[in-house]
């Protein structure tokens, strides 16, 4: 009730508070329900910490406003009349007390209230920031002095719905038209130009369409007066058709009252009736709101509704859902409702209404139900069309505002809007991320793009959206009368997933880290929790146990994200980074030039994420654990990560994958022109040694920067001139014109000295031979330049050059390597003359000193006489330090050499590829190992820019001394050396070999330097005992040094490295299940342990999973989950195994012969089946468990399997040989008729899966006698049919026709079979029992070379004793 | 039984190089090498001969460099008595198994490198391989590794189980 003692509030005391507050007529009532809020308390995201929410501030005494609601005003050209509401266009109720006018809306909103004096006796004010404010008035009574306003005409409550002349061609004659039904849905005011007439020109025509749900009953169709209309009994109707009511002019300010009475019964009278074309010929009767024209409300209040309540399918059916606010996005056009409902607001004419606020109760009516399921996430939408309509049931009780929709004219808004509602919230989506990461990078107008220029995240959106996702926009009009889902195109779009988001990196690091909690316990964690007496699971280091990190690979298809970032050197750790407004993560390139761009926008679609670390306990979540999934929530909270990174997560990918972004806007340098930077002469130069970054300490006299580093490199005795200029040519050209001039040089030298074509590598008398015919070379170079520049007298290789410059672009020049010095200097010795020299990269040069790779090649420009590489042109220039600064270039260079002379019959413009001469080796520039296992597409592949091809004989003496200079710095390498830096700054320093050699009397270890390459097994802190490769792990560092022991496996051996190694020089990804080259490390004499010096240099040459899923030994580690085994793996014969119940590791060679059993099993992954296919992920099912009996000559055993490891024994991945099918009736039904490209066993097996679910198979049949006895079993109720059987016995069967695989494996005895086969609720076959049985690790082809070279070493070595492995 | 497991490679494909598996004893129900019974094996080699009567059988001959060994892949699994049983109780299997021993005739050809695994038999007094499978070996490193695993296999396996159990 209202207290008497009321203070009477005026709206301009509200106003000149311009506070948020609520108030009340009485402070004591309480409101009779009571609706959920978000909580306050626990609406502040791990996301958004910033974001804080406050209960509106009560006022603290009872207050009472006295004022009219009245509907909105428009002037002549159909505007809002001047009035401080944030939009021009607003279409809100409006309340006045005298003192001022404000936006307002009401509940329990009736139209009697209109226009009369109403007292509100509970009320929220929420002022706008540019003046004015909104009121949301909640409870409301007549006063009872009120006289004024909108009266009923008579009893049953009729309101005019105009005041005065609508439009021009008005006839009053024929208002004699009644509607009576249910109001339906109600379009968004809309403005039409009028130019018809003399009279309405310059005037535009407002209005808005109502749809009405009619009766077709008789009475309804008969005029019979409006009073039986409205009498008639109301059940006695079923409101089934549609008609539509246009309300313009002056009826135009009823949109909010009319919005209101949606699923209300009402009629109108006095309308008439007009023809309206929506189409070129389709026409659509309309009835029209007249002056005549009259709203009669029915005595009793009638509801009705089309919509039947079922499930929600999201299908794009129309239906009301309610639901609570809670986060509102982009400018309100992104509103969340629930856990993963989101309401899009995006149409052009719609106006957001103010009450929509976080907090509040609304009910969306009309509005179309999408389920939307990116590769990302998946989500409910709420597409709001020209139906939709919203409507508050509960203003919101907190403390925020209200938001605007701009009146969306930039081109961004009408393509958001001509949108399908899946690729909108997408598009929403990206574009708030463009806006996180590249805030204060690029102004924001660059982003969004204006009323005539499209913005970077429309031109990116453009170029991904595929066709389905834009659609053809209509007028009001034509939407509203022929609406079905198809026009709005809100169907169901199975092509959602193939939509991937660009993110803010800080989203996608805690992405990662929820990753990264979720991984299982690592083996040797597990070792100390469950059995701390037994530790043969685990290393020991120093009488120490540690515990092992996991690592997890995750292949960019299985998340659905897009990487989008500046490649930069981090200034705090010196390690290569993708970096944006919100974050940083490591990146790791193999294939990175030397020339690469620095800050330059890459986008990375294929990538891996490696995820290493500790897994945490549960009490150790952090509370960005429970990001456990990307959600749109998540994106569109974001914010910068003002933590330190998270260390252990890092991502791999090759440039060549990678898009650049050249946006022009940005002003980045302008490239120079790259064919003239490719021409001309270059010294041609090899790494030798990159020594680790040095970090500068304070009174550090000798480090003259805060961080530099140092590139020891070789110049060879060779240059090579590049013509540069026919860059624009075609490939074949060019190689037609080197071929002729290849060929004349060859018919000359077989002339001369009638020698083989065929060059016998290391024969010094055939290069003499060569060397005598060098007078035969005449480069036919175009324009003679090259007169000038190469000596006459030189040893010259005419060859072909392919230059891959950063846009991908081949540029094809040819050129001349040319020997240089070789006589000048040493006469007729063959010796090469050499220069060592020190290159210097200051911390702004960083970028070129991270692509230069040991052992690669590289061309650098001669420069004249103000280049830093001069000296190189005087007499001596050993040890010289050069200063490589970002003008000087250095590219890298690989040789090929090339069978036959060349191809003149290749006419094709394709770039340089394999197909058009035969490049059968490559003996210079450096090779990239990809690891096996994630990335096995891309096997070995060269990723240097220049590629040279010429002709092998020409080759011999380039060889020949290469073969030399390697001779004499490996010895260099072998030899125990410093590093002289006397010419760093003046002063002779030399660094010491400061590491201490543990347990030795010596002061100095003694020893030589060498290089070794393994498989990384583990990293620890010798003082910690714990895994340097974690998340904790700058926390294991003391200082910047850190005691580290790296246990590596090198060939069947495992070798520990010991020493302190700088953070800075620890490398990205190092860690168990890395192939690393250790350079320089010192070997102890004394014994076998190698120790990492200050110079010593780590490089990553391939990464591959640990966390193979492997059941550990029974009595260690439960069955369940990943684990690793850091053990080597000693190959051996199955004869050789014996049963023992030790996990060391073995390797076997053999091939299967029966599959005893196997359960598949449908993966819930969502993701596209062709994308995983192409990048070799694991099969888009899982194999839970599969006993395959395996032989190798010497016995058989049986090997249980499980995923890839069992898929690759499978030999799923492989094509179903459909001739191996033959003729079978069968063969058709298994392979699609014939017309499935896709042939392999993993399409027709998840084919049967998604009907079954899961299918366990088990071979009760000898597989000695090879008779297959097949039993198949399903979890779901249908039948397997005939033809999937077949081809289930097929896949059985084609298992066993394999060639030979190696499996990397652990002996199980038999109570880690029990528990394995307890563990899947197995009952094997007793036959299996007699065998010995293993665990697969890992499964590959074996390389019959390899295994033959190592065959033969075993042979030779006379180990043919039949040894038992005693594992 | 750990004697007769020694004694016995009869559920094993071995590897012996043709004049070795030509050499074999025929005992009363199977073969043995200097006392170790066998009775399955694999060779690799060149292919040689090839009689093919479709519908019935591939004869072919497979030399690995030190001899020829016959083998004998059957393609009657449709009409032969011997399938009889298995054609009423597993007609789809038997189905399979002729169509993928029909498609691996057509690709024996003389001059490939097969690998062909099967039951050692005997023909006209003659040692021969009734192929159980064939498969082309497309990498030339594959028969050299052959002799290689065939040397150890002898050396490490073979020769030791026929020496302590004689």
């Amino acid at each position: 009730m209202e207290a008497s003692g009321a203070e009477l509030l005026t709206l301009s005391d509200l106003l000149r508070r311009s506070r948020p507050l609520s108030g009340a007529a009485s402070l004591s009532s309480s409101t009779s329900r009571r609706i959920p809020v978000p909580n306050p308390r626990e609406e502040p995201t791990t996301e958004n910490p910033s974001l804080t929410l406050k209960i509106l501030v009560p006022l603290n005494h009872p207050v009472v406003l006295v004022g009219t609601v009245i509907l909105p005003v428009y002037d002549e050209k159909g505007l809002s009349i001047p009035f401080k509401c944030p939009s021009s266009n607003s279409a809100c109720f409006r309340f006045s007390d005298g003192t001022s006018t404000v936006c307002c809306d009401v509940l329990n909103f009736g139209v009697p209230m209109l226009g009369e004096k109403i007292r509100v006796l509970a009320f929220n004010f929420i002022p706008f920031k540019h003046g004015g404010g909104f009121l949301e008035i909640v409870k409301w009574s007549f006063s009872s002095s009120s006289m004024a306003g909108l009266r009923p005409c008579s009893s049953i409550a009729s309101f005019p719905l105009t005041s005065g002349a609508i439009t021009a061609f008005e006839d009053g004659a024929k208002a004699r038209y009644n509607v009576l039904g249910a109001v339906e849905s109600v379009s968004p005011v809309f403005i039409v130009p009028c130019s018809m007439t003399m009279e309405s020109n310059g005037r535009h025509l407002r209005g808005f369409l109502v749809e009405f749900m009619i009766c077709g009953c008789q009475l309804c169709k008969s005029k019979v007066p409006l009073k039986e209309l409205v009498n008639s009994s109301f059940e006695s109707h079923s409101y089934s058709e549609a008609v539509f009511v246009y309300f313009c002019g002056s009826a135009s300010r009823w949109h909010p009252a009319i919005t209101k009475l949606i699923s209300s019964v009402v009629v109108l009278s006095g309308l008439k009736k007009k023809l309206m074309y929506i189409e070129k010929e389709e026409s659509q009767l309309v009835f029209v709101v007249t002056e005549k024209s009259l709203l009669h409300l029915l005595g009793m209040p009638r509801k009705w509704s089309t919509h039947v309540k079922t499930g929600i399918k999201g299908e794009g059916e129309c239906g009301h859902y309610s639901g609570i606010v809670r986060g509102m996005y982009m400018q309100g056009m992104v509103v969340e409702l629930d856990k993963e409902v989101w309401l899009l607001l995006t149409g052009q004419q719609l106006i957001l209404p103010h009450s929509i606020r976080i907090g509040a109760l609304i009910a969306v009516k009309n509005a179309h139900f999408v389920r939307a399921k990116f590769a990302f996430t998946e989500v409910l939408i709420l597409g709001h069309c020209f139906k939709s309509s919203i409507m508050v049931g509960s203003f919101s009780p907190l403390e925020t505002g209200c938001h605007v929709k701009p009146q969306m004219q930039s081109l961004l808004g009408i393509f958001i809007a001509s949108l399908a509602f899946s690729a909108r919230l997408w598009m929403l989506l990206a574009v708030s991320c463009f806006l996180k990461k590249f805030a204060g990078i690029l102004p924001e107008k660059e982003i969004l793009g204006s009323k005539r220029k499209e913005g970077l995240s429309q031109a990116y959106a453009r170029s991904c959206l595929p066709s389905w996702a834009i659609r053809s926009q209509h007028g009001v009009f034509l939407e509203l009368c022929k609406h079905v889902s198809a026009s709005c195109k809100c169907g169901p779009q199975p092509y959602d997933s193939e939509l991937k988001l660009v993110v803010p990196l800080s989203t996608f690091i805690l992405y990662c880290e929820a990753m990264r909690s979720k991984m299982p316990q690592g083996r040797g964690q597990a070792c100390q929790e469950s059995d701390k007496s037994d530790k043969s699971c685990c290393l020991c280091f120093g009488g120490g146990t540690h515990s092992e990190s996991v690592r997890r690979i995750i292949p960019s298809q299985d998340i659905g994200i897009i990487l989008f970032g500046t490649l930069k050197i981090s200034p705090a750790s010196g390690r290569l980074q993708l970096f944006d407004a919100t974050g940083s993560v490591d990146v790791l390139i193999p294939d990175l030039p030397s020339t690469w761009k620095s800050n330059g926008i890459y986008e990375v679609s294929e990538y891996s994420i490696i995820i290493e670390g500790m897994p945490q306990t549960a009490s150790g979540h952090s509370k960005e654990h429970h990001f456990s999934s990307l959600s749109c929530k998540s994106i569109f909270n974001c914010t910068a990560l003002l933590r330190k990174m998270s260390m252990g997560i890092f991502v791999y990918f090759h440039l060549r994958n990678a898009t650049y972004r050249d946006f022009s806007f940005r002003s980045c340098d302008v490239p120079k022109d790259e064919h003239e930077e490719l021409s001309g002469k270059f010294h041609v130069l090899q790494v030798v040694h990159k020594f680790p970054v040095l970090q500068k300490f304070p009174g550090d006299l000798v480090i003259s920067e805060r961080s530099s580093a140092f590139v020891e490199a070789i110049i060879l005795p060779w240059d090579l001139f590049l013509a540069g200029n026919n860059g624009g040519e075609h490939f074949s050209e060019a190689m037609k014109s080197l071929s002729n001039h290849w060929a004349r040089v060859s018919r000359k030298r077989q002339k001369t000295d009638g020698i083989s074509t065929t060059l016998s590598s290391g024969s010094l008398d055939d290069v003499n031979n060569f060397r005598s015919d060098r007078s035969a070379f005449s480069i036919s170079s175009r324009d003679g330049e090259i007169d000038g520049l190469i000596d006459i007298n030189s040893y010259k290789i005419p060859c072909l050059a392919t230059v891959r410059n950063s846009n991908k672009m081949v540029l094809v020049s040819s050129g001349i390597l040319y020997s240089t010095k070789r006589e000048a200097k040493t006469g007729s010795c063959c010796k090469p003359s050499t220069q060592k020299i020190l290159m210097e990269f200051k911390f702004s040069n960083l970028s070129q000193y991270q692509g230069l790779q040991i052992d690669g090649y590289y061309i650098v420009k001669h420069h004249g006489k103000n280049s830093s590489f001069r000296f190189l042109d005087s007499d001596y220039a050993w040890g010289e330090k050069i200063l490589i600064t970002s003008e000087t270039k250095l590219r890298s260079l690989s040789i090929f050499s090339s069978d036959t002379p060349l191809d003149n019959g290749s006419s094709s413009d394709a770039p340089l590829g394999k197909s058009h001469f035969s490049t059968n080796e490559i003996f210079l520039g450096y090779e990239i190992r990809i690891p096996a296992k994630a990335y096995a597409d891309y096997s070995s592949v060269t990723c240097s820019e220049i590629h040279l091809v010429a002709y092998k004989d020409l080759l011999g003496p380039l060889e020949l001394d290469l073969k030399e200079i390697q001779c004499q710095f490996t010895k260099m390498n072998y030899s125990l050396e410093t590093v002289n830096l006397s010419r760093c700054n003046g002063t002779n320093v030399s660094l010491p070999l400061s590491s201490k050699a543990p347990g030795f009397g010596f002061p100095f270890p003694d020893g030589n330097l060498i290089c070794i390459r393994g498989d990384v097994i583990s990293v620890h802190n010798i003082k910690s005992h714990k895994s340097l490769v974690n998340s904790n792990c700058w926390g294991n560092w003391h200082g910047d040094i850190s005691s580290v022991s790296i246990h590596i496996l090198n060939g069947n051996h495992t070798v520990e490295i010991f020493g302190s190694l700088r953070k800075h020089a620890f490398p990205i990804g190092l860690g168990p299940g890395v192939n690393a080259t250790f350079y320089r490390i010192l070997k102890l004499s004394a014994q076998n342990r190698f120790m990492l010096t200050p110079i010593s240099f780590i490089e990553i040459d391939s990464v591959r999973m640990v966390n193979d899923h492997f059941p550990c030994h029974a009595n260690t580690c439960s069955t369940s989950d990943s684990s690793i085994v850091p053990t080597v793996a000693s190959s051996c014969l199955i004869s050789q195994l014996v049963p023992c119940s030790s996990s060391n590791s073995i390797q076997l060679r053999c091939r299967v012969v029966d599959v005893g059993m196997l359960i598949l099993e449908r993966d819930g992954r969502s993701g596209s089946l062709k994308s995983k296919l192409k990048c070799r992920a694991p099969p888009p099912f899982n194999i839970p468990i599969a006993a395959f009996v395996v032989e190798d000559g010497s016995s058989s055993c049986v090997c249980w399997a499980n995923g890839e490891q069992a898929s690759t024994l499978l030999r799923l991945s492989e094509t179903l040989p459909r001739t191996a099918l033959g003729s079978s009736y069968w063969a058709l039904k298994w392979v699609g008729g014939g017309n499935n490209t896709c042939g392999s066993s993993y399409y027709s097996l998840e084919r049967i899966l998604k009907k079954h679910g899961r299918i366990t198979m088990k071979n009760y049949g000898s597989s000695i006698e090879s008779c297959q006895d097949l039993s198949f079993s399903v979890s779901s109720e249908n039948v397997l049919s005939n033809s999937d059987e077949s081809l289930l016995q097929y896949v059985i069967f084609n298992a066993c026709l394999g060639v030979d695989l190696t499996i990397v494996g652990n002996n199980m005895d038999s109570a880690a079979v029990k528990k394995l086969q307890e563990q899947h609720s197995l009952h094997v076959d007793t036959e299996l029992d007699s065998f010995q049985h293993l665990w697969a690790r890992e499964v590959h082809r074996s390389d019959p070379l390899k295994e033959a070279r190592r065959t033969i070493e075993e042979l030779l070595a006379g180990n043919c004793y039949d040894e038992q492995i005693s594992c | 039984m750990e004697k007769e497991r020694l004694k016995s490679l009869t559920a094993v494909h071995v590897k012996l190089l043709a004049f070795d598996l030509l050499a074999l004893t025929r005992t009363p129900h199977t073969f043995s090498r200097r006392g170790l019974f066998l009775s399955r094996a694999e060779t690799l080699g060149t292919v040689t001969s090839r009689d093919h009567k479709p519908g019935r059988f591939l004869k072919f001959a497979v030399d690995d460099g030190t001899g020829c060994v016959p083998c004998i892949l059957w393609l009657n699994h449709l009409t032969s008595p011997h399938f009889a049983p298995r054609r009423a109780a597993d007609q789809d299997g038997l189905l399979m198994a002729a169509g993928v021993a029909a498609s691996q005739s057509s690709e024996v050809r003389i001059g490939a490198v097969v690998r062909v695994r099967g039951r050692i038999t005997s023909y006209r007094g003659s040692v021969q391989i009734t192929v159980a499978n064939v498969v082309v070996e497309r990498d030339p490193n594959a028969e050299i590794l052959h002799w290689l695993d065939c040397l150890r296999l002898a050396r490490k396996v073979y020769d030791r189980r026929s020496i302590s159990c004689p």
